[in-house]
């Protein structure tokens, strides 16, 4: 038993220590909004951000991140007002929308840690981040879109 | 409930609490209508309006359409919604979408339903249409007696009935909230009902937001890996040696039981008895949670008995399919004119040979499926392509009546004909029967490309009676074209063949073709050529070794492939430019007329979706002038370095045609690798219902297309795939995308798909181009095995 803290809230979870975060988010605390896509950390659909950091929750053990800091998509806005939600509903980005828990969490923890990107960078940011409906020209337009129209100030 | 019989029409109008003042009589229900703010009070519900099964009205003035289309990124809901919508005259803000349960009763009212092809705008757009202009009727009927206005002159409009006489207005959520509409809407009345104009049209044409992106942006989309229902167990599939024919021959579980915390036990499972499925075993590995299960997995020996011809090669494989057309008898697909004859007056002949891989789904959501039984009927919680038909396919399997399985529709997190496939649901459904509890089965990506149904190989030979002299008439210097196919079916159900005399004939003689569906779409291409002999090979070595399947754009992927590059290789043998040559086919005639336009002595052109061809080749000429236009062709600013090559097609289909056309501007990197710059592309689809989510649907197509072309490939390696994951299996990433330069045309008669009709003319675009600039002709794909140029 150990404790889990995610979204700003703590949990006792009584996964084996080598479970990856992934299932422990989905299925221990129903937190179903990250995705499963690979597995083997290939295609970005389970993104989180431990400590603030965008990681591939598929890779992590849980018990190394007892006492971290952790974020899902749900903790990410109480709704929709996340400057990069509302970036990705004004671009209209998502298709099946599967992959985009992690597109967002990796685009919100790039933009924090780089104010102003050039095109490159954002392709370098993201390249990790698979979309199978190939929504890529919209993320970018969409990642473009909250540096110019918000500033990364309110990221 | 008192009954109002109106003149005009005889359905029941009968008015509920609040509606004293009306003309309308107090209805027998008004007297026991109680305050529904008063505890003691018997609850009252109030009614809805349902006049079909395609949408509900409320009395708060919402509506909610029921979608029956499988939603999988193709925001096929807002579209429904905005047909709707425009007929029945709706608020666009008071619009809501769901998506119901599918179980024997509903299939009775909404007929079979799958998802696929690019067909659902196209099937749904006449129903959904009349279903809601003939309500809009009703609404105006009743409005104009709550108003006291001659329904003649009302309309509707923005969710009010309003008279324009006498400057009146009463809102839908009013007119529900004062009376009770019974009636269903019948057939008689859909023949008869008159649909509104394009020029009347307010919603459909108009970039609305999709109604499903926000919950897609903030986690709380439920897609089938999200099912959950209290006491579920997990089911972990662990896989045979080959994809197919291998049997369990024991299991040992030991192990499991002593090592893993929360494994339950193993089912031996057989897959079959669903279109497409195939025939193969599985063990289930059940647990209490998925971790235990992935766990158990690892540690049970599950011995196999693998059939020795299953042990197949790619390589094998292909020789197999190079050696059919000689070594046997194909179908006639198509025949136009006597190709014999055309061979042996022309001057000379050119032969081409075309090569494609099998091409995995990849979605990025694994499939997965819910299975529970509640008093005798199996609810399954999962996202399928056609909810109606899994139902009868699930009953068959576990041996119940149909109306004992009841489908629940999840969203789908990527499928491109992944999840029209049921292997999942038939393992899971099958465990919850056998265990008696609620069984969750999900696929890792290792099991989801050894248990998937990836897009058959295909080889192609093609032959051409072509005349190099300048002085012949251009259109006539390929006078006979042979097409070879060599492809496996992505289910075993029929197609049709089809004989025409010559050229100019409009009726075919068709006859049956077996084992052919979804392997041979594209072959009926639009130009005009005498002489046209295509066969299909039914390839029985690779349908025996892995159940391949509908992948995005089907057999259009290679057909066209075959096609558009080899009319750019004879364009090139006659020393004239593809373009032209193009244009000198698309002429229109006999069948590649399309349907015929009005009826004599009509002016108003026919509509539905019979006349989804009209216009024919002469669309498909204005598409390729267009992009061609719009991407500077021909034009000598073009770097040293830099070259285009077009395409031009019609996929699905004739049934489905959205006539496309490509220009692919590409530039070769020092190091003598191909970056695709921009591709431009004109898209016809007859009537544009959401222009920005068509947009979305090209935007996603185009960059498939580009991935299958220079990367996507799976080998077959012992009778199974060669790939498990992405680390192996490589597609496009969010680096060195090219421009989308996109244009969409509309003749405004009946809408036509575009979720995958585009994706087929990147490779041969990009293989023209690549020509064009090296003079190097690649007829296998994907290019990467051909890169870089040296």
């Amino acid at each position: 038993m150990a404790k889990l803290i995610v979204n700003n809230k703590s949990y006792i979870v009584n996964a084996a220590p080598d479970t990856p975060l992934l299932w422990v988010l989905r299925e221990e605390l129903r937190l179903t909004g990250t995705k499963f896509g690979c597995g083997g950390g290939h295609c970005g659909a389970c993104t989180v951000h431990v400590n603030g950091e965008a990681v591939r929750s598929c890779q992590l053990r849980v018990d190394d991140v007892y006492g971290a800091f952790i974020t899902t998509i749900e903790g990410l806005s109480a709704g929709i007002e996340h400057p990069v939600q509302k970036a990705w509903i004004k671009h209209q980005v998502p298709q099946c929308g599967y992959c985009h828990s992690g597109q967002i969490m990796q685009a919100v923890s790039f933009l924090r840690s780089n104010s102003d990107p050039t095109d490159e960078e954002i392709a370098s940011a993201m390249r990790g981040n698979l979309c199978r409906c190939m929504t890529y020209t919209r993320i970018n337009k969409a990642i473009r879109s909250v540096v110019q129209d918000v500033g990364v100030t309110e990221i | 409930m008192a009954e109002y019989n109106a003149s005009r029409r005889s359905f029941l109008i009968s008015s509920v609490a609040g509606s004293t003042t009306l003309v309308l009589a107090q209805s027998s229900i008004a007297a026991t209508v109680v305050n529904l703010l008063d505890p003691g009070s018997p609850l009252m519900i109030p009614e809805n309006f349902e006049p079909c099964v395609w949408f509900t009205m409320q009395s708060s003035g919402e509506t909610n359409i029921h979608i029956f289309r499988q939603e999988l990124g193709q925001h096929v809901g807002t579209a429904f919604a905005q047909i709707v919508a425009e007929e029945l005259g709706l608020d666009w803000s008071k619009v809501n979408i769901d998506y119901p349960e599918m179980d024997a009763i509903k299939v009775t009212k909404t007929g079979h339903q799958m998802t696929g092809g690019s067909l659902s705008v196209l099937q749904n757009f006449t129903p959904l249409s009349k279903s809601a202009a003939v309500a809009r009727g009703f609404l105006i009927e009743a409005g104009a007696e709550l108003l006291g206005s001659e329904p003649s002159d009302c309309i509707a409009e923005s969710g009010y009935v309003l008279d324009p006489v006498f400057e009146q207005k009463i809102s839908y959520g009013e007119i529900l909230a004062q009376t009770t509409i019974e009636y269903e809407i019948q057939k008689e009345e859909l023949e008869a009902v008159e649909l509104k104009t394009r020029e009347e049209y307010k919603l459909i044409g108009k970039s609305v937001p999709a109604l499903d992106i926000d919950e897609k942006v903030n986690g709380k989309a439920r897609y089938s890996i999200d099912a959950y229902v209290p006491n579920m167990v997990y089911g972990k599939v662990s896989l045979a040696p080959t994809r197919l024919g291998s049997k369990i021959r024991s299991i040992d579980d030991a192990a499991a039981r002593e090592e893993i915390s929360g494994y339950i036990k193993t089912l031996a499972l057989s897959v079959s008895g669903m279109p497409g499925s195939g025939s193969t075993e599985v063990a289930l590995v059940i647990a209490e949670n998925f971790p235990a299960a992935m766990r158990a997995e690892q540690v049970i020996d599950v011995s196999w008995e693998v059939p020795a011809k299953q042990r197949v090669d790619s390589a094998e494989l292909l020789a197999n399919a190079r050696a059919l057309p000689t070594s046997s008898d194909g179908k006639i697909v198509l025949k136009v004119g006597n190709v014999e004859e055309a061979f042996a007056k022309a001057p000379e002949s050119y032969s081409a040979e075309y090569q494609t891989s099998m091409i995995e789904h990849a979605a990025l959501e694994p499939r997965s499926a819910l299975v529970q039984n509640i008093d005798d009927v199996f609810h399954i919680y999962s996202g399928h392509h056609a909810g109606s038909f899994l139902i009868e396919g699930i009953a068959g399997v576990l041996g119940v009546a149909v109306d004992k399985v009841v489908y629940h529709p999840h969203l789908i997190g990527g499928s491109f004909g992944d999840k029209i496939y049921a292997d999942q649901v038939i393992v899971a459904a099958q465990a919850c029967q056998l265990i008696g509890r609620p069984v969750k089965v999900m696929l890792t990506r290792e099991d989801q490309f050894n248990f998937g149904h990836p897009k058959s190989i295909s080889h192609q030979v093609m032959t051409a009676a072509i005349d190099k002299n300048d002085q012949t008439p251009l259109n006539t210097r390929i006078s006979a074209i042979k097409h070879e196919l060599v492809a496996a079916p992505g289910s075993p159900g029929g197609s049709r063949s089809k004989i025409y005399e010559n050229e100019d004939s409009k009726q075919a003689l068709e006859g049956s073709l077996d084992n052919a569906r979804g392997a041979i779409a594209g072959l009926d291409h639009w130009y005009d050529i005498a002489n046209i002999q295509t066969k299909y090979y039914y390839h029985e070595l690779m349908a025996q070794l892995i159940p391949v399947g509908f992948v995005r754009s089907v057999s259009n992927f290679f057909t066209m492939f075959a096609i558009e590059s080899f009319i750019d290789e004879i364009a090139n043998e006659i020393n004239v430019d593809p373009l032209d040559l193009r244009l000198s086919l698309l002429k229109s005639r006999g069948r590649n007329a399309g349907a015929t336009a009005r009826e004599k002595d009509s002016k108003a052109p026919l509509t539905g979706r019979g006349q989804v061809t009209v216009g024919g080749g002469q669309r498909m000429a204005n598409v390729l002038k267009i992009a061609a236009g719009q991407s500077n062709y021909g034009s000598p600013l073009f770097a040293d370095n830099m070259s285009q090559g077009i395409s031009v097609g019609a996929a699905e289909g004739r049934h489905n045609p959205t006539y496309s056309a490509c220009v692919a501007d590409i530039e070769l990197t020092p190091g003598g690798n191909v970056n695709v710059k921009k591709l431009t592309v004109c898209a016809d689809v007859g009537i544009a219902i959401n222009p920005d989510g068509i947009r979305s649907q090209i935007e996603g197509s185009l960059l498939w297309g580009l991935s299958c072309t220079f990367y996507e490939e799976a080998t077959l390696v012992g009778g199974r795939l060669g790939e498990s994951n992405f680390d192996t299996y490589k597609w496009q990433k969010n680096t060195e995308l090219p421009e989308l330069d996109i244009h969409i045309v509309e003749n405004g008669v009946h809408p036509s798909g575009s979720g995958e009709n585009t994706l087929s003319l990147v490779a041969p675009a990009i293989c023209n181009a690549i020509y064009n600039l090296t003079g190097k002709r690649f007829r296998s794909l994907p290019l990467k095995h051909h890169l870089p140029i040296v």
